[in-house]
């Protein structure tokens, strides 16, 4: 997997990293942005709203150059306004008459004007500067003098020009323009019109020096907002703000910067700054009016709502289909990149997890239907090879669990002989293979399987004999009893019973209702065959097992052997109906379990369970004491010490007849002992009654248990 | 008639007129066999005078209308004329008791723009106009109360120093601006619109006839003359630059 793992890590840090890279990629145009742009989008805008002013002040400029020219409506000459003015210069104080007449010039020529272009108000001013007649405000007043106004001055003198005038709170874009007598070519006077700033003003500025977005419900929003200040006061906006205080006092603050003029006497605009109201940030740009509203503390304010952080959302919210076509986005690197990566992900995929995982079911499967008694730990890589060998180690531990109980049975039996089933022949000289499955022998030539995932506590029972065949010539011969040295404890499980070992021959009846022993018994005297691989380990030593490591196969099903004859004990007995037969054996102490798992553990018990109900079937041993049905009714009753007696006496007649020692073989022990068994069968089982049968195991006694079920 | 060929007629004329009673502004009233009345005209030179910067000028420049030439800038309404010198004595600088000069202002001019005053001659300015006009003087102690001036209301100054222009601006209103100059004597006269003017009550005596413009003295315009009882009338053209420098003129601004 370690492919697998270094790829998923490239992507994984391609992956971080291009996210990383999204992340932070809006952060420059952001900084950009706010820095930058914005500020420039705000004075840009405030110098187009410059521009706009002076293009609407000229435009003034151009009007009350025509209104103070206009001609008289025909047959009424005397609304020229050169003759008014001529007149009322003449006048002191002006007349009432030429008052009048000056208003009803005025309010024909306004009435020759209309739209956007029609101004608030008109001033006809004599020579002097009085006002001779106001239309559109206080129409009631005249005479006043106006000349102290810059602009009037101007005017009399014969300037067109414009001005910004602070009055009664409002401000007014005002032009002016001189009047003069066409018949003598002299100035007679000044007219001024005046257009109020207000907030409609603002928006068409705000409209045209800004963006605009049209809102489902017919509105708009624009942006910049164009504001105008005289004496700290708004005057007109275009949005209604609350950061008009901050402006004011920026504006305060950069006084004196904005009273600097350039080389041509115009007012330095001053850079855009921020305000902050609330959780809103505004960039300004200022610019002093000109004027006498600027001498005021006139300016006007162009502001605009900083960008808000775009941030990854807002960038991919922002991207158009034009950004992801074909032209612009390199999808066909993209997808090349993205096949290649899917793939090579793939290819280390199958090559690290699907194909060893594919070979390792195999080998399950093969394990499964009995072609194999073991996974093949060192054929399969890495964790499965550590799955295989916490398989192989399972097994194992489920057959050596199965035989603690014949082990403390083989130390209440006493120890078994020094040579053991094959020890006084000299047959069983098999080599010592650990338990942890690798050879002990330095010449091994396989391998140690990779650790196991899981663990177990370790047999209580020590490290493996020198007699343990199974681990170290493999393969158990499927029939037989199990091979260990000392006595042999067979627990018979429940359910149907396996074939019986193969008989042993030359085995004397040890009991007078024993049936005689076959003919053929002398063969069977010999030791049993063993293992195949026993054989084959007999037979030429020098090939190591296969797996010295693997517990012992036990193949399934077995051929059931030729069966000895029964005895009539064992005939007359009938097994426990319903009750499938277990065969446990129970060793002595100081015979190896492993040897024991072979025969007894998991699923190599049936085998030695007589089939169909043959009681006294002991695969191959010769049955030499089978309690009759009555003893066994009578210790089912309570009168269990005459049966442990009777099974007690069988035992120890027998091994003396197959001269065993009995020193320290006393009833007591051997009676505690059977009950143990029998207490662990029945809670096992769940059996009414265990039944304890004496029977000759490979030259030596041996006893075995099979649960009674009724 | 253009103003073009009123300034190219101009000429610089002394004529020296009867006694006159009726006294022109800013002329003390005097015993009629006191003294005689002088009388003058100003006129502007041919070429103009050169006019001070231009002020709070709009978005745009000024543009000269294409109809005809500018109109000469006319110095004369900011200016007075005072005879300097003279026989002096204690009836020239007589302050008459009970008599307050009064300076209208009105909504957007005093008037007259500029006001020569005796010194120790009691003034006061009068708000003829509609709009309340926060004024505040360049010398500080020429105002006593508040300084804001409601329609009808009226302020008094007290100026107490002669030959120097106090000017007095409304705060609301750029364009509004008056100059009041204290004289040591009485022998002072307005311009009238057609350059006009006329000193009564001046004792005969050799005097200097002065222009006073703004915040000074045109000095290149001072006239010396001698004040008798057959005194013709006095003509003055200006010069075409103005000086002093109008110390009250701000630099040219947009």
């Amino acid at each position: 997997m370690f492919l697998s793992k270094i790829w998923f890590f490239l992507i994984g840090v391609a992956a971080a990293i291009a996210l990383s890279v999204a992340l932070t990629m809006p952060r420059p145009a952001q900084r950009l942005q706010n820095d930058v742009v914005d500020p420039e989008r705000v004075a840009r805008a405030r110098a187009s709203t410059e521009m706009l002013l002076r293009e609407n002040a000229r435009k003034w400029i151009d009007l009350v150059s025509v209104f103070a020219r206009v001609p008289a409506p025909t047959g009424k000459q005397e609304l020229r306004l050169d003759l008014v003015l001529d007149k009322a210069s003449k006048d002191d104080p002006i007349s009432a008459d030429s008052h009048k007449t000056a208003m009803d010039t005025l309010q024909y020529i306004l009435s020759q004007v209309s739209g956007k272009q029609k101004p608030e108000f008109a001033v006809a001013l004599d020579a002097w500067g009085r006002v001779v007649a106001r239309a559109g405000m206080d129409e009631g007043d005249w005479g006043d003098d106006l000349s102290g106004y810059f602009l009037v001055r101007d005017a009399l003198r014969g300037y067109l020009r414009d001005d910004l005038w602070f009055v009664n709170g409002q401000l007014y874009r005002v032009a002016a323009a001189p009047v003069i007598e066409r018949d003598k070519d002299t100035y007679v006077g000044a007219v001024v019109l005046g257009d109020l700033v207000d907030m409609p003003l603002a928006k068409e500025i705000e409209k045209r020096v800004g963006r605009c977005v049209d809102h489902s419900d017919g509105s708009q929003f624009c942006e910049p907002h164009v504001a105008f200040f005289v004496k700290g006061q708004p005057v007109a906006t275009s949005d209604s703000t609350p950061i008009t205080k901050d402006i004011v006092e920026q504006y305060n603050a950069h006084k004196a910067e904005l009273a600097q003029v350039d080389e041509n006497g115009n007012p330095k605009p001053l850079a855009p700054f921020a305000v902050t109201a609330g959780d809103k940030s505004y960039l300004v740009a200022l610019k002093q009016l000109p004027g006498e509203a600027g001498a005021q503390d006139g300016f006007y304010a162009v502001f605009a709502e900083r960008s808000a952080a775009v941030g990854f959302m807002g960038t991919l919210k922002g991207v158009t289909k034009d950004d992801i076509g074909f032209k612009k986005f390199p999808w066909i690197p993209l997808i090349a990149i993205f096949l290649i990566a899917v793939a090579l992900g793939m290819v280390a995929m199958w090559w690290e997890s699907d194909r060893p995982l594919r070979r390792l079911l195999v080998d399950a499967v093969a394990l499964g239907k009995g072609d194999k008694v073991r996974l093949e730990e060192e054929q399969h890589r890495g964790k499965f090879g550590s799955i295989a060998r916490s398989v192989n180690i399972a097994l194992e531990k489920l057959q050596r669990d199965a035989k603690s109980a014949k082990k403390d049975l083989g130390a209440v039996l006493g120890p078994p002989p020094e040579e053991g089933l094959f020890g006084a022949s000299g047959a069983r000289p098999l080599p010592n293979a650990p338990m942890g499955g690798g050879s002990s022998s330095s010449g091994s030539p396989f391998a140690p399987p990779p650790p196991s995932d899981f663990s177990f506590e370790p047999p209580a029972s020590g490290p493996p004999k020198g007699n343990d065949l199974r681990l170290a010539s493999g393969p158990i011969p499927s029939v037989g009893p199990p091979q260990g040295g000392g006595f042999d404890f067979e627990m018979a499980p429940p359910g149907p019973a396996a074939p019986p070992p193969p008989p042993i021959a030359a085995r004397t009846p040890l009991r007078p209702n024993l049936p005689p022993i076959p003919a053929a018994a002398p063969e069977l005297l010999a030791p049993p065959p063993l293992m195949p691989a026993m054989d084959q380990l007999k037979t030429n030593p020098a090939k190591p097992p296969a797996r010295p490591s693997a517990p012992p196969p036990l193949p399934m099903p077995m051929t059931p052997p030729p069966r000895l004859p029964t005895t009539p004990a064992a005939t007359r007995a009938a097994p426990p109906p319903a009750l499938p037969a277990l065969d446990d054996d129970i060793l002595a102490p100081n015979v190896d379990e492993d040897m024991l798992s072979a025969s007894s553990g998991g699923e190599a018990a049936p085998m030695f369970i007589p089939q169909g109900g043959a009681r006294g079937d002991f695969g191959g041993a010769t049955v030499v004491a089978d309690p009759s049905e009555d003893l066994l009714r009578q210790a089912s009753a309570g009168g269990e010490e005459a049966y442990f007696r009777q099974v007690f006496d069988d035992f120890a007649e027998l091994k003396r007849k197959c001269g065993e020692s009995t020193d320290g073989l006393t009833y007591e022990k051997f009676a505690a002992k059977l009950r143990a068994n029998r207490d662990q069968l029945v809670a096992k089982y769940a059996c009414k009654a265990v039944k304890f049968q004496v029977y000759v195991k490979d030259g030596k006694a041996a006893l075995k248990a099979t649960p009674v079920k009724s | 008639m253009p103003p073009r060929l009123l300034a190219s007629l101009a000429v610089v004329s002394l004529l020296v007129g009867p006694p006159s009673h009726a006294g022109g502004k800013g002329a003390a009233a005097a015993d009629a066999n006191a003294g005689v009345t002088v009388e003058g005209e100003i006129s502007v030179p041919a070429a103009g005078v050169r006019e001070p910067a231009a002020q709070y000028i709009g978005f745009i420049d000024r543009i000269p209308n294409p109809i005809t030439g500018l109109r000469p800038f006319d110095p004369r309404p900011e200016s007075f004329v005072y005879l300097d010198g003279g026989p002096g004595g204690a009836d020239a600088s007589k302050v008459e008791a009970n008599k307050t000069i009064t300076w209208n202002l009105q909504s957007e001019t005093f008037t007259p723009p500029i006001m020569p005053v005796l010194i120790g001659m009691p003034i006061t300015i009068k708000n003829v106009g509609k709009n309340t006009q926060p004024l505040t003087a360049d010398t500080a102690s020429v105002f006593s109360g508040t300084d804001a001036i409601g329609p009808g209301g009226v302020r008094p100054l007290a100026i107490k120093e002669t030959g120097k222009a106090i000017i007095i601006r409304s705060t609301d209103s750029p364009h509004l601006e008056g100059r009041v100059v204290a004289l040591p004597t009485k022998y002072f006269a307005a311009i009238k619109r057609d350059g006009t003017f006329k000193i009564e009550d001046v004792p005969a005596g050799k005097y200097t006839l002065r222009v006073w413009y703004r915040d000074g003295w045109l000095t290149s315009a001072d006239k010396p003359i001698e004040v008798t009882a057959k005194m013709e009338k006095v003509k003055i053209a200006l010069p075409e630059k103005l000086e002093p420098p109008a110390a009250g003129d701000k630099p040219a601004q947009k």
